[in-house]
């Protein structure tokens, strides 16, 4: 006898059916490794890689200064990277707004074809691969590179610059990549800005100055906020670029990540890292969805 | 130029570029003043003009050629946000960040209005347009009237020498749109600033406007009053989208003081006042319109110096105070009628198919030329 179905069921089992491919992949690949990498943080590395089953909080107290009590002196040395990983993903995240914020007002202005056109252009450098175009950048900026080549050819320096392997050349490279994440957002909330509120505070007395400062970035204000989001937590956590780009002296927390698990085999403390850094993503998207939901209740009004 | 004018436009020409080539003109050599504290509207149908010429005269369009004045300054290469004009616009375009009293005050926060003046003034104006206890509220939270009110009273902060106003009625049903007809003139009496109200519905231009710029193609059709548009349409334009009209095309003939047009379909329709383009032998149209017309009880009764139109009625409808009768003549001409029935009784005795004579107000037909663009006399009723 085949049991009937009440609607019910059936509404339960296709919300089944519909979930299940999702959290079956995500539970197994995101948050299997993630409480790994939760527990490791709190064991005590092993002598040649691996880990002993002790409990062992200096992972942490190493990255916040402290010495593990045998060896190490007290360093700020992870400290002061975490500060520079920081204030790169913050610069980067600055630089990608004051770049993208322009652009997109401009392409959110444009004929229906020409916005095609142009969020194809933002989305070609997908196209290729990321580490050929960060290496294309290496080209660029190398004492014998490009730029250095052109300005001694024009007599203008007679020594090349050190472009190459500064936290300049990171954040340039940074801000490179991450440009369409902050496009795209920015773009959106753009477009949605009604034309005709930018003529309605013109028409009222306001200069384009102050249209634009009490209109304009205050509506596109989620667009900011979610490509700041989208940008500053990847660039937190980045290897690769200040790998490629920074060299050895420009050392991000993502780096140290990589170093800690693949070259030291000290997974334990490379998992504390990354514990922390998501500690302070998590930080970061809490401030984050505190600002969101008090303009959305803003938008929304009160009555009184 | 008249020096009590306050706005002053002269040869406004704008042309833009069509889309699938060519040029559109959208203002042709537009020329007309708007005086002080007076009511004009801007009427037309759907891409006269209308618009592009209220938003030259607020700075959001520039002229190709021409001048506008306000205020005796040239307003040429003043930008919209130091013109001394506020607009209504179509869609309110009320800022959804801010709460209503911040939309209103925005016009005194962005001049550096001191504050206590400020919030007085945002009171003063809430109070004007009945929406004190609105202030804190935000622009979605209203109905469609209220945020009228709230945009008419963002653009009247600032005290403007003329309000601009662009369709800002059309979005509401019937009766609050006539509801609010009468209050905004009665805001603008109250404020004693002018009004340049752009529309494409004749019921309203009629109603609100002291004087009424008819626009076609980019191009001033007439401007008159009311009385004088609705009367003394001066085109067959004119006489089709302001108001019903029936519309006879014919021959005029002139005989001394009176003419006469024997229309195509043998009608003879005595005109008593003519034009002076109009001559002999030239084609032209005659207006009578609906209430004009009276119907004749008994077979014989005729009406001296006014023609006899047999007519085969096709409906008959009660509108609420009048009967409105549509039907075609023997002749095959559509007519429109409205009579005026205290006795209800009209529609009980008339029905559909029958014949009925039909007789006018002798002074009522209005003699029209035939112009380039009028090939179509049938009645429009836009």
């Amino acid at each position: 006898m085949i049991p009937r179905l009440t609607t019910l069921d059936r509404k339960r089992w296709r919300l089944v059916g519909l979930l299940s491919p999702i959290t079956l992949f995500l539970g197994v690949f995101f948050l299997a490794p993630l409480s790994i990498m939760l527990v490791y943080a709190f064991l005590e590395p092993g002598l040649y890689g691996g880990v002993e089953w002790n409990y062992y909080h200096h992972n942490f107290g190493r990255i916040l200064g402290w010495a593990d009590g045998e060896f190490e002196e007290f360093d700020l040395v992870y400290l002061q990277i975490f500060a520079r990983s920081f204030r790169l993903a913050l610069t980067t995240v600055l630089g990608a707004l004051l770049i993208c914020f322009p652009a997109a007002f401009w392409v959110s202005r444009l004929d229906d074809r020409w916005k095609t056109l142009c969020l194809f252009l933002i989305t070609l450098p997908f196209f290729a691969s990321l580490v050929v175009r960060l290496f294309a950048w290496v080209i660029i900026l190398k004492p014998s590179g490009f730029i250095n080549q052109t300005l001694i050819s024009m007599g203008l320096i007679e020594r090349p610059f050190d472009m190459l392997y500064t936290e300049g050349a990171v954040i340039l490279g940074m801000i490179y990549i991450f440009i369409p994440f902050m496009f795209l957002p920015l773009y959106a909330s753009l477009e949605k800005l009604d034309r005709s509120l930018i003529e309605a505070s013109s028409d009222l007395g306001a200069s384009r100055l102050k249209t634009f400062l009490r209109v304009t970035l205050p509506l596109s204000l989620p667009g900011i906020i979610g490509g700041s989001i989208i940008v500053f937590i990847p660039s937190l956590g980045n290897f690769i670029v200040p790998d490629l780009l920074g060299g050895a002296k420009v050392l991000m927390i993502g780096n140290l990540v990589e170093q800690q698990f693949l070259q030291a085999r000290n997974w334990p403390f490379g998992s504390a890292l990354a514990m922390m850094i998501m500690v302070a993503v998590l930080i970061f998207l809490l401030i984050y969805v505190s600002v969101v939901t008090r303009s959305e209740t803003m938008s929304e009004g009160r009555e009184f | 130029m008249n020096e009590s004018s306050l706005v002053v436009i002269a040869d406004a020409t704008k042309r833009f570029a069509a889309p699938e080539g060519g040029v559109i003109t959208a203002l042709d050599a537009i020329s007309f003043n708007v005086n002080d504290k007076e009511f004009v509207t801007l009427l037309g149908p759907s891409g006269c003009g209308k618009t592009t010429l209220l938003r030259a005269i607020s700075g959001f369009e520039d002229l190709d050629s021409g001048t506008i004045v306000i205020d005796n300054q040239l307003m040429t290469h003043v930008p919209p946000h130091r013109r001394p004009v506020n607009t209504v616009f179509q869609n309110y375009a009320l800022f959804p960040h801010l709460s209503v009293g911040d939309n209103i005050g925005y016009g005194l926060d962005v001049t550096g209005c001191a504050k206590p003046e400020r919030n007085q003034r945002v009171d003063e104006v809430l109070e004007l347009v009945g929406l004190v206890g609105f202030e804190r509220r935000r622009p979605k939270q209203l109905s469609g009237g209220q945020q009228q009110r709230v945009a008419l009273a963002r653009a009247i902060i600032n005290r403007p020498k003329l309000l601009l106003l662009d369709e800002p009625l059309s979005a509401l049903d019937r009766k609050l749109r006539q509801a609010m007809q009468l209050e905004l003139k009665n805001i603008q009496h109250e404020l004693g600033i002018a009004f340049v109200f752009v529309t494409h519905d004749q019921e309203e231009a009629l109603t609100m406007s002291d004087r009424i710029v008819v626009l076609d193609r980019g191009g001033i059709q007439q401007i008159g009053t009311p009385t004088t548009i609705y009367d003394s349409p001066v085109s067959i334009f004119v006489a089709q989208f302001v108001g019903e009209g029936n519309l006879f095309s014919g021959t005029f003939t002139r005989d001394g003081d009176v003419g006469t047009l024997r229309t195509d379909s043998g009608i003879n329709i005595v005109i008593h006042d003519l034009l002076p383009g109009i001559n002999n032998g030239d084609k032209a149209a005659v207006l009578i319109r609906p209430e004009d017309f009276e119907l004749l009880d008994s077979p014989n009764e005729t009406k001296s110096g006014a023609a006899v139109l047999e007519v085969r009625i096709a409906q008959t409808v009660f509108v609420g105070t009048d009967f409105q009768i549509v039907g075609s003549t023997t002749t095959g001409e559509t007519l429109k009628a409205t009579i005026r029935d205290p006795s209800r009784t009209l529609a009980s005795r008339l029905g559909e198919g029958d014949v009925v004579r039909f007789t006018y107000r002798p002074h009522a037909p209005r003699l029209l030329p035939m112009s380039e663009n009028a090939n179509d006399p049938s009645p429009d009723d836009a």
